[in-house]
């Protein structure tokens, strides 16, 4: 850039020099012809004002990666949302919501005892490479994942009894157990049908881009690369918005922050870094878009040992704990201060924490005195994070954390730190007497955000040590009834009880966030974090 | 030609007017003022390095020279205070790796035999492998910690010493004074106290001196890569990586200044080592 | 030539018990690793029956001793086992994707760093002013005491947030990936006649490999100027010039030729350093190579590919140090005894 100036310049110099007038004169007329051209130029296009234009491609950029493109095998958040949009199920969620609808079936029945559905798929359905598809190849997957018995293979197996074709349309599971949330599983890929050209039954096909009958179709893959999906032809659905999506591989969050903003890519999809966020909002090239995720962030208390088996210890430090300053300084406001076990997105919550307050130091300085602590006897913490799943915001919101707690002049903090294996090890074995921890929930109700915390056996991965008989009967109540009002009630009453006894401080919940490009509409986000591709379009 | 006692050792580093010692002068200048900013760094700021103590992200201004990070700590004093974080796990390891290699070294090199061959040959294997490497490898089995650090980095340089003492002590034990020594019946240890340990004394300044700076950047590199020390504590590799992330948001003073903290530390190491391998002159080469 | 033979013989049988050596540390480090590596697979939410199962699996249940033969066995096999995560894939496989990309970074790392250090080097050598020399020296001094992230961090400050010049990391434009061939990408997309890709790859490399380049150059830039000054002074230099021989054809004749012998044995036993530097530029720049993957398992304690990769790390550095050793007794006939 400097070497081009000095050129330019030093040309100029030269030109001065030698015929100014005559240059001049040169000058002139292209700018006057220029400026002709121009105006007429400008005359005919706001005559007829251009409309918008849908782009036949769309690129999203991401730091994730597919792992195994084989549903019998892949159990990770980013190639099940590939899967979800090359593959379909019986059943699907509908974009932006977390509600089921049909996917290739029709419609199904129950039997009366609960342990038999029959479903009915739609007809003519057809594989991308234009073969048809029909029952048989429904259970032919059901078999691949019991022959491979892969990772996700237990959503199958521990439900499923035997699978029986009917007839070319029709296919009955039979169940071991009454299953309510059956159809929920039906939406997951491990059942999703797949073309056998490409899956062979009894070898998990790591590579394979046969796909199935999904709305895209994959052209082509480069594995940590770049993804190229293409709309599939014989889909059952409406088309897809866009043609073709190109997903770009990047290696770490920068070069994926410089890449949307450069307009190299329309959409950054997982993860950037939060504090790049903060001046991608600035942009007036780019949107964010943001919804509640699933994830929660909270703590937990080791509550047989001491010092935390006196829970006014416990009640002293959740008081003290500051949510804002720890979701804005920490996280840079990608996660939104929790007060419950539940997550904001879902019913029949009780924010029962918020009336400890935050950062409350008056409060957690009586308490700590009550429980026999001054300023000559401090209480010790030792407070445990992981940077596995959060990075370093996971660290600095320990930082926060200790910073808070010290202000109470009772306390005095030391940090420490593992690596993932051995951290879930002394989480299960209580070694970690409070530490920072992370849920991602298996379905989406308040049951998966109580059972695993509070009833004993479940929460043995937590070292908690916590039960209570009165709230582990609540919460087995509320499994058996389906009334949802009946269910809200009871797990408010677990709740409160929680913010009594203290065995987790929530602390966040998480966003999922995206960075597009403005002229790209339709997007659809919701609590499940999987992006569905095929109502997402780019106007030029 | 290495049999020279430490007057002669010390006349030889008095000053002169010689490009060696010029280098000795400086480096010694440059890791003098890091060693004793770091000692008086509560006389040069107020802040502690391990609170908050201001608004996040702030500029380098007057009140904070260096600025502030995205938890409000104040950068400068991080800086000062890391130095002691830095001096004391690399000094403490060299020491350890030294103390154990010089003793392996003289031992093997003395006694020879299939002892001496067995202990070079695994010390041969581990002075092949790349030194971050193997110190990642050890950190992680470790854990995390100042003194888990410094074992790690120990433990890989322990071959640097025992290679250089051992090939002096096979040279040494035929020497005439020492054969005299053990006819006259003066105990192995003794022989080894007395007569071949001072005459390793030169090897051993120059290879510490040298091996500091390796053991210095291996340090920063294992906090870089989140095996060192526990946050809070002050420790510039580990800046360097929480900065890192601030980078493309144009937090330039995040990275900037531990980084180039690193550099001019070892710098002054690598010139004392330099000008005193021209005055002593052994035959070392670094590893 | 029959002593040649003897110490080559020599050399390569005494390979066998390093290697052994550096496979037992290698398995002595990684097994005293605390937590348990099948909880990371499975999840914390899994239950102690599914753990016993994948333990047994994988040979975790088994007797210390019986496991480390069943290592060396299998390493002798090649089989380096499986993944934890991320799909499980064959360890082999992780690391082939890898290899040439470190390959990549430290073959253009060396001759980067080899050409600027031996250029600097030999200009302090053989200039006749002092300053020259001293300024020669001190770069020697300057760039070995560069920290690696530092130096790749400042350069994508200024070059790539900055100005905008070079892509901050990665290995190449995603979409302009050439088909596989070696692996090394700016050979593949000459191959394949794509000089998009080429220039791609081009442009990302050019910021690690100067990163790394200069960190090794010291080293070479010291050499070379030790090495110039001895054989300038030599007998048949100066008897060449006493001959009256160009200078010019004094220095690639006589000078050069016999500098350059000890800088390519320095090349092969820097190595270990560059391997040990292609990890942290690799971290600094999201390089996808081996030093990477290292970097990025460690964070999961996936254990099978550190231990791969450490595995890897250990082989290259003997068989370099075996093909130096062997040729510098070609070369030079006084270390064969």
């Amino acid at each position: 850039m400097f070497i081009y100036i000095m050129i330019s310049v030093g040309y100029m110099r030269k030109i001065s020099r030698t015929a100014l007038s005559r240059v001049a004169v040169v000058v002139i007329a292209i700018v006057v012809i220029a400026a002709v051209a121009l105006s007429a130029f400008y005359l005919t296009s706001t005559v007829s004002p251009p409309q918008p234009k849908r782009s036949d491609t769309l690129i999203i950029g991401t730091t994730d990666r597919v792992t195994q493109m084989d549903p019998a095998k892949a159990y990770d958040f980013y190639t099940w949302e590939v899967l979800n949009n090359v593959l379909e199920g019986l059943m699907k969620y509908e974009p932006g919501t977390a509600r089921l609808t049909f996917g290739l079936a029709e419609r199904y029945t129950v039997s009366s005892d609960g342990t038999e559905y029959v479903f009915k798929l739609k007809e003519g359905l057809k594989f991308s490479d234009g073969t048809p598809l029909d029952a048989t190849h429904v259970k032919y997957q059901i078999d691949r994942v019991f022959a491979t018995q892969a990772d996700p293979s237990w959503l199958v197996t521990s439900f499923v009894e035997s699978v029986e074709v009917l007839n070319s349309t029709a296919i009955k599971f039979k169940l071991y157990a009454p299953t309510s949330f059956f159809p929920a599983l039906l939406a997951t890929p491990p059942y999703f049908p797949v073309n056998p050209k490409g899956y062979p039954l009894d070898e998990i096909a790591p590579d394979s881009t046969a796909g199935g009958a999904g709305p895209y179709r994959i052209k082509s893959w480069v594995r940590d690369q770049q993804l190229i999906l293409e709309a599939n032809p014989y889909y059952h659905g409406p088309p897809p918005a866009t043609k073709t999506i190109v997903i770009k591989f990047y290696k770490d969050a920068s070069s994926l922050r410089l890449a949307v903003e450069r307009g190299e890519i329309d959409i950054a999809w997982r993860a950037l870094n939060p504090v790049d966020l903060e001046d991608l909002r600035k942009n007036p090239k780019l949107q964010v878009l943001e919804v509640p995720a699933s994830y929660i962030g909270f703590l937990v208390f080791n509550t047989k040992d001491p010092p935390f088996n006196d829970v006014r210890v416990r009640k002293a430090l959740a008081a003290a704990i500051d949510r804002k300053e720890i979701a804005s300084k920490a996280f840079f406001d990608t996660v939104i201060p929790l007060y419950t076990l539940v997550p904001s997105f879902l019913w029949g919550r009780e924010e029962s924490f918020r009336k400890l307050g935050d950062a409350n130091i008056e409060l957690a300085r009586s308490l700590l005195r009550e429980a026999g602590y001054s300023e000559q006897n401090k209480l010790q913490v030792e407070l445990w994070y992981t940077t596995t799943q959060l990075g370093e915001p996971g660290r600095d919101m320990a930082l926060v954390i200790k910073d808070s707690w010290e202000k109470t002049g009772l306390v005095s903090v030391s940090l420490n730190t593992a690596e993932w294996a051995t951290y879930l090890d002394n989480a299960a074995n209580g070694i970690m007497k409070v530490y920072i921890q992370t849920w991602y929930p298996d379905y989406l109700d308040p049951d998966d955000y109580l059972t695993p915390f509070l009833v004993p056996e479940a929460n043995s991965w937590s070292g908690c040590f916590y039960d209570n008989e009165e709230v582990t009967n609540l919460i087995l109540e509320a499994q058996k009834i389906t009334d949802q009002n009946a269910r809200a009630n009871l797990y408010k009453k677990v709740q409160e009880i929680v913010a009594e006894e203290i065995p987790f401080v929530p602390v966040f919940e998480g966003k999922t966030i995206m960075v597009a490009a403005k002229g790209v509409k339709g997007v659809l986000l919701d609590a499940t974090t999987l992006l569905k591709y095929l109502t997402i379009y780019k106007e030029t | 030609m290495v049999s020279m006692n430490v007057t002669r050792l010390i006349g030889r580093l008095l000053p002169q007017r010689k490009t060696p010692h010029y280098l000795v002068f400086t480096g010694g200048l440059i890791v003098a003022s890091i060693i004793i900013m770091s000692l008086i760094a509560p006389l040069l700021t107020e802040y502690d390095p391990t609170i908050p103590v201001a608004d996040p992200l702030l500029p380098p201004s007057p009140e904070h020279p260096l600025g502030t990070n995205n938890l409000g700590y104040d950068m400068f004093s991080r800086l000062l205070y890391g130095g002691r974080t830095v001096l004391y796990i690399v000094i403490l390891s060299t020491l350890m790796s030294m103390i154990a290699g010089v003793s392996l070294g003289l031992v093997s090199g003395y006694y020879g035999g299939y002892k001496d061959r067995v202990l070079t040959l695994i010390m041969d294997s581990v002075y092949s492998f790349p030194d971050v490497i193997l110190a990642i490898a050890i950190s992680i089995a470790l854990g995390p910690g100042i003194y888990n650090a410094a074992i790690a980095i120990a433990v890989v340089y322990i071959p640097t010493y025992f290679r250089m003492v051992r090939g002096q002590a096979l040279v040494l034990r035929e020497q005439g004074y020492v054969v005299a020594a053990h006819m006259l019946g003066a105990k192995d240890w003794w022989i080894m106290v007395r007569y071949i340990l001072p005459n390793l004394l030169p090897v051993v300044v120059v290879v510490f001196t040298l091996n500091i700076t390796d053991a210095i950047l291996t340090e920063a590199a294992l906090s870089f890569l989140g095996l060192g020390v526990v946050p809070p504590t002050p420790d510039w590799g580990y800046d360097l990586r929480a900065g890192q992330t601030y980078l493309p948001s144009g937090y330039w003073w995040l990275v900037t200044f531990p980084g180039l903290m690193i550099m001019v530390l070892v710098i002054g190491f690598s010139l004392i080592g330099e000008g005193l391998n021209d005055i002593l002159n052994p035959r070392i080469s670094r590893r | 030539m029959a002593s040649l033979r003897s110490y080559i013989v020599t050399r390569l049988l005494l390979v066998i018990p390093m290697v052994f050596i550096v496979l037992t540390i290698i398995f002595i480090v990684l097994r005293i690793l605390p937590g348990d590596p099948v909880i990371t697979v499975l999840g914390p939410k899994s239950t102690l029956e599914e753990r016993e199962r994948l333990r047994e699996q994988l040979g975790l249940n088994k007797p210390i001793y019986i496991q480390y033969v069943e290592y060396l066995g299998n390493i002798v096999r090649g089989d380096l086992g499986r993944s934890l995560i991320f799909g499980r894939r064959l360890v082999i496989d992780e690391i082939m994707d890898r290899f040439p990309a470190t390959v990549e970074l430290a073959v253009t790392s060396l001759i980067f760093g080899a050409g600027v250090g031996i250029l600097i080097g030999s200009l302090g050598a053989l200039s006749k002013r002092k300053s020259v020399d001293i300024i020669s020296r001190l770069y020697g001094i300057a760039s070995y005491s560069f920290f690696i992230p530092w130096l790749g961090l400042m350069l994508q400050m200024g070059l790539s947030i900055g100005l905008g010049l070079f892509p901050v990391s990665g290995r190449i434009d995603p979409l302009l990936t050439p088909p596989r061939i070696t692996g090394l990408y700016l050979v593949d997309s000459l191959l394949t006649g794509r000089l998009d890709s080429f220039l791609s790859a081009l442009w990302h490399i050019v910021l690690p490999t100067i990163t790394l380049g200069t960190v090794i150059s010291g080293i070479f830039a010291k050499l070379g100027r030790t090495s110039f000054a001895e054989v300038i002074v030599q007998d048949h230099v100066l008897a060449a010039r006493a001959r009256g021989i160009r200078e010019s054809t004094v220095f690639r004749h006589h000078v050069a030729r016999n500098a350059i012998v000890p800088i390519m044995t320095m090349m092969g036993l820097q190595f270990a350093l560059l391997l040990g530097g292609t990890v942290l530029t690799e971290a600094t720049f999201s390089w996808p190579g081996m030093g990477y993957l290292l970097f990025e398992r460690i964070l999961y304690r996936d254990y099978n590919v550190i231990q791969g990769v450490l595995i890897i790390f250990g082989l290259l550095v003997a068989l370099i140090n075996l093909i130096v050793d062997i040729l510098y007794a070609y070369v030079d006939p006084r270390v064969r005894f």
